[in-house]
């Protein structure tokens, strides 16, 4: 159920008077979640903005500027408020075209994966019998495949390149919304609004697209944004362990790959990149959550 | 400031000089080792020079000299055996084979430097330059050359013992070893033995007939301990065991034995005592593979290993914390980018058949560092571009930045160092990035190209990064768009035997400070392995060589090639950058082989203690 | 359960249902293996990596056909494949010994690995799971669920790195990795499981609510249950279904997840083993590698669907 109806909840009666306000600020703040909003903002208006929010260029540096700590560290400048990596890069300009990159891929991913495992869910949804069965296995299919081996792979024999990552992981990501969308496909089948249709003659293809297909728009949204954090995720595993955009561009993956070696003397070159894609994260799971909550709270087991 | 760095250098002449002597412990600085700074006569290139390197930082201020004790009328105590464990962890533990045609690079280098197996000869320990003095303490106690260079005939020396109970080592044992290593079907990685060896003959169990194919110089190349000799094995226990379960278990004949060999996670050895050449002054050596540079250095500050590999850029802090030290293990190598693509050969130079065009030529718009040598204008505007690149290097910087001044500028292809006589001014590729620009311009690139640099992430031995991503920094400052590549160097390695690489990347070239013409190999037709380029001049000069002997005669080959390397540039040196270990406080003493690849070892001359 | 109606139909439903379920995992399994193997050949020629100077055509050859390699890339397949049902998964290019012997080395160490972030994952998410769901909107809840949403959102590979700065590097406390004793499993354990630890956590929570909100519990609650009871012996055992075969999934996800982690780690096991047969062409190690993985995977999901028929009988008419 939704958190506003849990907190109207008669929950205990006996409640400590101090957590009462408390509680009431809580569930306040939790019918919105203006935090991580607030870091979605920030992270997409970095992005978009990026030539102009980025103090220097991610890719030019001294190497006379190498190591340099963070600003309010001794040995800091201010001109490197995040501090620099081993080759003399500002990492604060650097993290900021890495959400560039990060949300390309997000948004590229799922627009791919979305439209086509809409499509599909749909469509075994629909068709079922042999139609269903083929979809499913495929569904089967890329679910039982060890992504990170075979994503090393195919990076090993094609290079790495934008088009193999985003590729990549399209092809392993529209499993999710196939499966939700036939679900929903086969509840809205049964609907007497779809049969008076089918008796009026209407062809499949009209069905699907006009009945079914705007009843499964919630569940697309909910199960997009639900995700978006474990794309996020997925690309900066692919990036840490080589499998994903090439260097020099500054994926948050890579970032802290680059920083490894330095963990005892440097630290700030794997910390930063990180804390990024964590509070990303972070972000777009409540936000999904919060989603959810709102538009579809049947879809909680997907948690 | 001044002062500490004058006190470091002659501790360090001191101590090359005291080494070099065959001595042991730790000197004082002495008046003469402090004189050292005055330049002696300077070397020629036909002897080896290993270029000065910054100061290797000692331990804390050096302890006085401790008084002699006095002598004592009791009897000195009996010998004591090897004792304690030394812990030392490498990038890389190779698998556990054990027989040479199951071997292939670099698991060569591992067994005889860990003192598990022994070549046929040996050479002193600790002794630069690299191709030292063999001595006669080796496994072969005497050799004659036949006066028609067909053949060696080896004294078998008695009394060699094998592990785990097989017996003592004869001359078949030998010939076995050999002849097991180029057989047909062989992944030694020093194969190419069988094209000069003919075969290994055991004559009686004393006496062996090293037969002869082709004469080769170097022969003792596969040999003694560094660079990977084949390993003596036993036979009988191959024809005991069968050939399968023989590669899988170690009969040696050196101061270690295996007790566990697992690949990608450790090793165990145990001191064989007493050991007929050197018996260790360790009872244990564990060896653990750790890839990760900081997890090494965490490894080596707690003190949980005592001698390990790190990155120049973190030596100063890993021996101060510790108090431990920095050694040297072989000369230099020369870490340069390689211009590929520059397959300009139309026959092979020993067969005669046509190999022209390789897969990798391809003189386009999309790799401006690749002439044509059927077009003049497009070598020519190759070869600026090549010279820009070179260029835009700055040399020093990155010595300074990323190798903290440990490693030197490089600036040849033949091996040739400032402090030789033979080196020329010219050579020096200079620090230009203007000029750089305009060269660029000229070769008709004015808003510069997109440049794919290859950059193989799992041999950091061989390949700095972090390197080749600051040369990636100041080609962009030229205008050039620099995309790194990092496919892991074994996937890629069938594109540089096919001659079809056509990037530029990076790779090194050995033994810097020994002009060797021999080192052309990577460069010609012949060879299997091949760094993207076959050029003609490289290949006909190395024939020449081929057949001289005289040693000032072949270094003036080197020179030629020099000039018209410099000139063309398909090969851009960088720096220098020597394999340095740190060395913890645990560990009194040690005299490992000075060798090349890297590779550090020579356990049975550690002792710990303080 | 009703013991009128006979039993025998239902059995008989149940196995054509499992028998079903099998044969499409395991065609799914050997389309797997077959998709990483061509894609695996075509990553490059794995005579090239042991090529030298001097190697002849002859040699060439030779390799070629000790290693199988000279047939069309279908019949390569398919004998492997048949090797591999026989449990013979050929020889390590690199290693030059049986790959089950190489992978036999290494399994253990992943199982081991995966069996510690397991216990950190339930240890940590199971209470807390069912504490959040049981005071549900207080403190507890909260913080829970704020663990759990952290859990879900830290990159392993990060949090695997800060584990090592913190408690290794600076404090200290523990090994910075490779494997060993209690004290290497402490870290890799926790860098693992955590992920799992925020998803089960979720999923007992809200299976505990629903379970508390329904009729059985509030019809126990009324008879006059203790909380104690009515939280553990009726709540928990019902609410138990989805998280257990969340974690029997998990598991899986764990022995091929463990690459990040094992990479971080220098850990020993078969993730690592897969990345470096994969840079090493040692591709008889890598078809091994995915064909157990895979083979565990369809194990347990089949079992898995076995444990779910048998306590759900509404499954096996879906």
């Amino acid at each position: 159920m939704s958190v506003e109806a849990a907190a109207r909840l008669p929950v205990r009666r006996r409640m400590r008077a101090n957590y009462q306000t408390v509680r009431q600020v809580l569930a306040r703040i939790n019918r919105y979640p203006v935090i991580p909003a607030a870091i979605m903002t920030v992270m997409v208006v970095a992005a978009v903005f990026a030539p102009y929010v980025a103090p220097k260029d991610p890719l030019l540096g001294s190497l006379r500027d190498r190591e340099i700590p963070p600003m309010w560290l001794e040995g800091g400048r201010s001109e490197f408020i995040l501090g620099t990596d081993p080759i003399g890069r500002d990492i604060l300009s650097r993290i900021v075209y890495g959400a560039q990159i990060s949300l390309v891929i997000v948004i590229t991913v799922t627009a791919v994966g979305g439209t086509v495992g809409t499509a599909l869910g749909i469509i075994a949804g629909w068709y079922g019998g042999n139609a269903d069965e083929i979809i499913m296995r495929l569904v089967d299919f890329t679910l039982a495949v060890p992504f990170i081996l075979v994503a090393l792979v195919t990076v090993i024999v094609f290079g790495q390149s934008f088009a193999i990552v985003v590729t990549l992981m399209a092809v392993f990501s529209w499993n999710g919304f196939a499966r939700q969308v036939r679900a929903e496909a086969l509840g809205i089948k049964t609907t007497d609004y779809v049969a008076v249709a089918k008796v009026a003659g209407a062809s499949g293809y009209r069905i699907m697209v006009r009945h079914i297909l705007p009843g499964v728009i919630n569940t697309v949204l909910v199960v997009a944004s639900l995700r978006v954090g474990s794309l996020i995720l997925t690309e900066a595993i692919l990036s840490f362990l080589g499998a994903g955009i090439p260097k020099p561009t500054p994926a948050w993956g890579v970032m802290v790959a680059d920083g490894r070696d330095y963990l005892g003397t440097s630290w700030w070159i794997a910390f930063f990149p990180g804390l990024a894609i964590f509070l990303l994260v972070l972000a777009s799971n409540f936000l999904g959550d919060w989603l959810r909550d709102r538009l579809d709270p049947r879809l909680r087991q997907l948690a | 400031m001044r002062l500490n760095a004058l006190l470091v250098l002659a501790l360090s002449g001191a101590l090359a000089v005291a080494l070099a002597c065959g001595g042991g412990d730790e000197p004082t600085p002495t008046a003469a080792a402090k004189a050292q700074p005055t330049s002696p006569p300077q070397p020629t290139a036909t002897q080896i020079v290993i270029p000065t390197v910054a100061p290797l930082v000692p331990t804390a201020t050096p302890e006085p000299a401790k008084p002699t004790p006095a002598p004592t009328a009791t009897p000195p105590p009996a010998p004591v055996g090897p004792m304690g464990t030394l812990n030392v962890a490498i990038p890389l533990i190779t698998p556990a084979n054990f027989l040479a045609s199951k071997i292939p690079w670099p698991g060569n280098l591992n067994l005889v430097a860990f003192g598990v197996g022994e070549g046929l000869l040996q050479t002193d320990y600790a002794a630069p330059p690299l191709i030292g003095p063999l001595n006669k303490n080796g496994i072969a106690s005497d050799w004659t050359v036949a006066t028609d260079l067909s053949k060696i005939t080896f004294k078998i020396r008695k009394g060699v013992k094998f592990h785990r109970g097989y017996g003592e080592l004869t001359a078949q044992d030998v010939a076995f070893s050999f002849n097991e290593a180029i057989k047909p079907g062989s992944t030694w990685a020093r194969v190419e033995m069988g094209d000069f060896l003919a075969q290994a003959e055991a004559v009686d169990a004393e006496t062996l007939d090293y037969k002869f194919k082709k004469w080769s110089g170097t022969w003792y190349g596969w040999m003694y301990p560094v660079t990977g000799a084949a390993p003596m094995v036993s036979k009988k226990a191959h024809d005991e065991l069968g050939f399968d379960k023989a590669v899988l278990t170690p009969v040696f004949t050196g101061p270690f034995e295996v007790v566990e060999w697992k690949a990608n996670d450790k090793v165990d050895l145990k001191a064989v005592a007493p050991h007929w050449r050197a018996t260790p002054k360790v009872e244990r050596v564990k060896i653990v593979e750790i890839p990760e540079v900081s997890a090494r250095l965490a490894a080596f500050k707690t003190g949980e290993v005592a001698i390990t590999q790190l990155p120049n850029k973190f030596l100063k802090d890993a021996v101060t914390t510790t108090k431990g030290r920095i050694q040297m293990i072989g000369q230099p190598a020369s870490k340069h980018v390689a211009f590929a693509g520059n397959y300009w050969m139309k026959q092979h130079h020993d067969t005669g058949e046509n190999i022209f065009p390789r897969p990798g030529l391809k003189p386009d718009a999309a790799h401006p560092w690749i002439g044509d040598p059927d077009n003049a204008d497009r070598m020519e505007s190759a070869r600026l571009v090549r010279q820009a690149m070179a260029m835009a290097i700055d040399r020093d910087l990155i010595n300074k930045e990323t190798q903290d001044g440990f490693a030197s500028a490089s600036h040849t292809w033949y091996g040739f160092v400032p402090q030789m006589k033979e080196f020329k001014k010219e050579w020096m590729i200079p620090y230009d990035p203007a000029q750089a620009k305009q060269m660029l311009a000229k070769a008709g690139y004015p808003n510069g190209f997109k440049v794919p640099f290859y950059l193989p992430p799992d041999v950091p031995a061989v390949v700095s990064v972090e390197v080749g991503e600051a040369i990636a920094l100041m080609w962009k400052a030229i205008g050039l768009d620099v995309t790194i590549e990092n496919t892991a160097y074994q996937a890629r390695r069938p594109t540089m035997v096919s001659r079809s690489i056509d990037v530029v990347w990076m790779w090194q070239r050995d033994a810097v400070g020994q002009v060797d013409i021999a080192q052309s190999q990577g460069t010609i037709p012949s060879a299997g392995w091949n760094r993207g380029m076959e050029i003609p001049w490289v290949v006909d000069l190395w024939k020449k060589a081929e057949k001289e002997n005289d040693p000032a005669k072949r270094v003036s080959i080197s020179i030629e090639g020099e000039d018209l390397s410099r000139h063309w540039m398909v090969v851009a040196p960088v720096v220098d950058i020597s394999n340095l270990w740190v060395v913890g406080p645990q560990v009194k003493e040690w005299r490992p082989y000075t060798e090349t690849a890297g590779y550090a070892g020579t356990f049975e001359t550690v002792v710990l203690g303080k | 359960m009703d013991l009128r109606r006979p039993l025998l139909p239902k059995a008989f439903g149940l196995i054509k249902f499992l028998i079903r379920r099998f044969i499409s995992m395991a065609v799914v399994a050997i389309l797997v293996t077959l998709f990483v193997f061509v894609l695996s050949r075509a990553s490059g020629d794995p005579r090239t990596v042991f090529l030298n100077e001097y190697t002849t055509k002859e040699q060439w050859e030779q390799w070629g056909k000790d290693w199988g390699l000279d047939r069309p890339l279908l019949m390569q397949y398919l004998i492997w494949l048949g090797r591999a049902a026989r449990g013979d998964l050929g020889n390590s290019l690199r290693e030059s010994r049986p790959v089950t012997d190489v992978i036999k080395e290494r399994i253990p160490a992943t199982v081991q690995l995966a069996m510690g972030a397991f216990l950190f994952a339930v240890g940590l998410g199971l209470p807390l799971g069912v504490l959040s769901a049981v005071k549900r909107g207080s403190i507890w809840d909260y913080s829970g669920r704020t663990i759990a949403l952290f859990g879900q959102a830290l990159p392993p590979f990060w949090l695997g790195i800060m584990l090592i700065l913190v408690f290794a590097v600076h404090l200290n406390w523990f090994p910075t990795g490779r494997r060993g004793g209690i004290d290497h499993f402490v870290l890799p354990s926790i860098t693992l499981g955590w992920l799992t630890a925020a998803g089960l956590l979720r999923l007992v929570r809200s299976s505990m609510l629903e379970v508390l909100d329904s009729e059985y519990v509030k019809l126990a609650r009324a008879k006059g249950a203790s909380q104690f009871t009515v939280i553990w012996k009726h709540a928990f055992r019902n609410a138990l279904t989805a998280p257990l075969t969340y974690t029997a999934l998990v598991f899986v996800a764990f022995l091929t997840g463990a690459v990040v982690t094992e990479t971080v780690f220098a850990w020993p096991g078969l993730g690592r083993l897969a990345v470096t047969s994969m840079s090493n062409l040692d591709l008889p190690v890598l078809s091994g590698v995915v064909f157990v993985l895979t083979g565990l995977y369809v194990l347990v999901n089949f079992l898995t669907d076995l444990l779910y028929a048998v306590i759900d009988p509404r499954i096996r008419l879906a």
